[in-house]
């Protein structure tokens, strides 16, 4: 899966979990997600178990912090990395 | 932040001596002997207190209802404040005491029920209220063997304290209490969500007092005869975890406790987290309130 399909379905999911009627467009252009659309930390473990849904992936408890949600990039990288990591692992 | 009209009031002197000359001495006295003068303490501020005694005994008498007599609501009223001030003293004493003294002093009913929610692997919201034994249930745990933190507000907003309070004191208040709790979490910060999720993933425990509005998310429900603002951000982390809910009561103090853990709740489902909010938060209000009525004096927040 290349980055731009895993980014797009992070923005797919950002709108469906955090109901947010923002447009995609405006999810990609931001330059930290928390700033676009307030992202309090419950929304952030909403967003958290939809990617996990999305992508079939665990998020493991070590990994939870701000850092991987400061911006879209910096999340679509973490994702590829996991669905990486998870394919080898299996 | 809130704020107030008072730059200074009467009661930031009470907070001062509390949080300074008293937690020191506190720090060196016999534990016997800060007891004792805490007991005297709050003999003394139970007789003066009138003004607040008088609020006390108006929420009495509304979450009570008329079935109970004046005399019993007076009582009451005198054992709040008792409490409260055996509970503020208790909180410099607490890690003084050894492990095997201090277990040895209460009883602790229904381990067996978060054990079993544990079993499940999803993590524990252990929810409670300001109970007078709320410390010494997260020294109970804590000296248990059971990871865990509770949600704590850094800075205050209360429109009825001074600007003193509110700005300095408020907040040394919460820095040096919660040097008596094991790993506090602030509700300021920016990444409370996601400690909560990783010590549920670790199949941890997290302690949500449903008594203050310390969330972004709140729902206004009746409560003991009154309306009150409850935070409901910890359920749509249940919506989202599947973690199980456990009610939770600790009241007394380091010298005679009783910390009592009970069944886990059985959430309603929903099709929506708003609907499974919703839904579930007037559970554990009428939870909460059962608790509270069945002892009323305990309750730090009458």
């Amino acid at each position: 899966m290349s980055i731009k399909d895993i980014k797009n379905r992070i923005v797919e999911v950002m709108i469906s979990e955090l109901e947010l009627t923002l447009k995609p467009d405006e999810i990609h252009n931001a330059s930290r997600l928390d700033d676009l659309f307030g992202m309090d930390s419950i929304a952030i473990t909403e967003l958290i178990i939809g990617i996990e849904k999305e992508f079939n992936i665990k998020i493991p408890a070590e990994d939870l912090s701000v850092e991987i949600f400061q911006d879209l990039k910096t999340l679509t990288e973490y994702v590829k990395k996991r669905l990486h990591d998870e394919t080898n692992h299996v | 932040m809130t704020t107030s009209n008072r730059f200074f009031s009467l009661r930031d002197i009470g907070i001062f001596f509390y949080l300074v000359p008293f937690r020191m001495a506190a720090s060196v006295l016999p534990i016997g002997a800060i007891r004792f003068f805490g007991l005297l303490l709050g003999h003394v501020y139970s007789a003066l207190a009138y003004r607040r005694k008088r609020r006390i005994q108006k929420r009495l008498r509304t979450a009570l209802g008329n079935s109970t007599t004046d005399d019993e609501i007076m009582e009451l009223s005198r054992k709040c404040l008792l409490n409260a001030v055996a509970c503020h003293v208790d909180a410099f004493i607490l890690n003084r005491i050894g492990t095997q003294a201090l277990l040895g002093n209460g009883k602790v009913s229904g381990l067996e029920h978060l054990r079993n929610a544990l079993l499940k692997g999803r993590g524990v919201l252990l929810v409670t209220g300001h109970f007078t034994g709320i410390k010494m249930a997260s020294r109970f745990l804590h000296e248990s063997g059971y990871p865990h933190f509770g949600i704590v507000k850094r800075h205050a907003d209360d429109p009825g304290a001074s600007w003193l309070e509110n700005r300095y004191l408020a907040p040394y208040w919460s820095k040096v209490i919660d040097r008596t709790r094991h790993e506090p979490v602030f509700v300021e910060d920016k990444d409370v969500g996601l400690r909560i999720m990783k010590r549920l993933r670790e199949n941890g425990i997290v302690i949500i007092s449903l008594d203050v509005p310390f969330s972004q998310h709140l729902l206004t429900r009746p409560f003991l005869g009154s309306e009150r603002a409850f935070p409901v951000g910890f359920l749509r982390i249940v919506y989202a975890t599947g973690a199980a809910v456990v009610p939770m009561v600790g009241i007394g103090n380091s010298s005679a406790f009783h910390i009592c853990f009970e069944e886990a709740v059985n959430l309603l489902e929903a099709a929506s987290k708003d609907e499974f909010v919703t839904k579930n938060i007037d559970i554990l209000v009428k939870i909460l309130e059962s608790q509270i009525l069945k002892e009323p004096s305990h309750w730090l927040l009458i």
